[in-house]
């Protein structure tokens, strides 16, 4: 499972390396007061989502599924290993922007930033959990060769469904839901990010199930 | 015997193809040219021994030990060699090398860096900056350095030219002369497997037509060449086809005994090469196929 884990990264080396300096450019470009209280979370979900695409791309043209298959490892396994590398590039994403982050601190008007927070760490687990939790599957049974056109559309969804979210409650103050979420925002934080996990992790849990079922019956 | 492989009855179906019922074992210590034309089913049956396909019914074993049940333990004591090129090519063979090695719990580093060497390999090239031979022997250098007891390549000469592939051979009798190892060794160049087989297993259409020592099989056939007024309803069933021209004809028969007795000293006899019975073999089936 490491040893899965360590390829993961290998792969990923060299599409960090673009990532860092994709977030710079996301840290001058969005210095705007608009976006700069979501520019570390943007950095490390493009960051993350770069790497997700980048490396399942780099599998589908060499077939590497063959050789993979072919090492003493099981395909439970080989799965299991996909969904725990998400985490381990949502971190180093995270650890990236972080780093990149603080000599603009330091600068004067408009790039003085904020440190990273635990909400910017927020966003970016859900974002990229969603991300990996819709494509994964598709990847595992199309062998990434829709990866690109799946993930444009859920990255977009991921970028632009939370602001007509807000729209639609702010314009719907009324709606029971809405009214629940409210109450929870305002009195009760813990069980509303608690309730938020639960969410996530079965997201989670339903998509690592099919992407098992689908590698376990795959032909290769 | 100590059988390294047992294949039984084992079937795979695709939309337009099927594997049907093949049955074969290689004992410990022996290499088996597993050969026949392209589509015959070789890469399947490969994909099968790897779990790479799931097979519909069946059994194989190695180190007698079911493939699927026993996977990882299994693939532990495998080295593959594959005909394409399946490695992340934007890798150096040092980064390849140092994903694959710790999979490995007797991986050889000493070895590994010997194969290395000796294959004139260089360690920071990329991938996709080697040649097809080049890549071949890397392919082959990972399988020999963790002590696997049974190799299989499928078509690791094919789309070599020829120097290459019989340096390729040279490598694989000096290397692969071990009598813990077996060696499963696929091609559609039968002279490859021929060359360095004590076993060979010949497969078409998905079935496997001869499977036996290399010697028994090249004693079992005989090719016979004479004038064609001696194919008649008594010679002919003794043949297992016959090429005829304007000249003569040549035939492969699998009853050297009968043949020679009947035809006596107005033919010439000769012992025939693998390409020779093969060659006969899959033109009576297409020729059965037609008719």
């Amino acid at each position: 499972m490491l040893q899965l884990i360590k390829k993961e990264l290998i792969l990923q080396k060299k599409m960090f390396i673009f990532g860092l300096c994709y977030s710079i450019f996301l840290f001058i470009v969005f210095a705007d007061p608009v976006f700069r209280n979501f520019t570390y979370s943007m950095a490390a979900f493009g960051i993350s989502y770069i790497t997700i695409v980048g490396i399942a791309q780099a599998e589908y043209k060499n077939n590497s599924d063959i050789i993979i298959n072919s090492l003493p490892i099981t395909r439970r396994e080989i799965v299991a290993a996909k969904y725990l590398s998400i985490v381990t590039c949502t971190i180093i994403a995270l650890l990236f922007v972080a780093v990149v982050g603080l000599p603009f601190s330091l600068m004067p008007r408009p790039f003085d930033y904020r440190l990273i927070n635990g909400s910017d760490v927020i966003i970016t687990v859900i974002s990229v959990f969603v991300l990996a939790s819709l494509s994964l599957p598709i990847c595992f049974k199309t062998g990434a060769q829709w990866i690109r056109v799946v993930n444009v559309v859920i990255f977009l969804l991921i970028f632009f469904a939370p602001v007509q979210i807000a729209e639609y409650m702010v314009n719907n103050p009324q709606t029971p839901w809405i009214r629940i979420l409210i109450d929870m925002a305002g009195s009760q934080t813990w069980q509303l990010m608690l309730m938020g996990s639960v969410i996530l992790l079965i997201i989670l849990f339903i998509s690592y199930y099919i992407s098992l079922r689908i590698y376990i019956n795959k032909d290769f | 015997m100590d059988n390294i492989l047992e294949v039984k009855d084992l079937t795979k179906s695709f939309p337009d193809f099927q594997l049907g019922k093949i049955s074969l074992a290689l004992p410990r210590g022996y290499v088996m040219g597993f050969v026949g034309p392209n589509g015959s089913g070789k890469t399947t049956t490969i994909k099968l021994i790897m779990n790479l396909l799931r097979r519909d019914s069946g059994q194989i074993s190695i180190f007698s030990l079911d493939n699927r049940i026993h996977e990882k333990e299994v693939k532990q004591r495998i080295g593959f060699v594959y005909d394409e090129n399946y490695f992340y090519d934007t890798l150096t063979l040092q980064e390849m090398k140092s994903i694959i090695a710790p999979f490995y719990r007797d991986w050889d580093e000493a070895l590994f860096r010997k194969y290395m060497s000796e294959f004139n390999l260089p360690a920071k090239k990329k991938i996709k900056d080697l040649s097809r031979g080049m890549k071949m022997k890397f392919s082959l250098a990972i399988a020999l350095s963790h002590h696997a007891e049974f190799i299989i390549m499928d078509e690791p000469t094919s789309g070599l030219d020829p120097l290459f592939r019989s340096e390729l051979l040279d490598i694989l009798q000096g290397e692969l002369q071990d009598e813990k190892r077996g060696i499963l060794f696929s091609s559609h160049i039968t002279s490859d497997p021929e060359r360095i087989a004590d076993y060979i297993c010949f497969i078409n259409h998905g079935k496997i037509v001869f499977a036996d020592t290399r010697d028994n099989i090249l004693e079992k056939y005989l090719l016979v060449k004479g004038a064609n007024e001696l194919l008649d309803a008594a010679s002919r069933p003794l043949f297992v086809n016959v090429r005829e021209s304007a000249f003569g004809f040549e035939g492969l028969s699998d009853q050297p005994g009968k043949i020679r007795s009947l035809l006596g000293n107005r033919a010439l006899y000769e012992k025939p090469r693998l390409d020779d019975i093969i060659l006969h073999t899959v033109r009576r089936d297409r020729y059965a196929a037609v008719n």
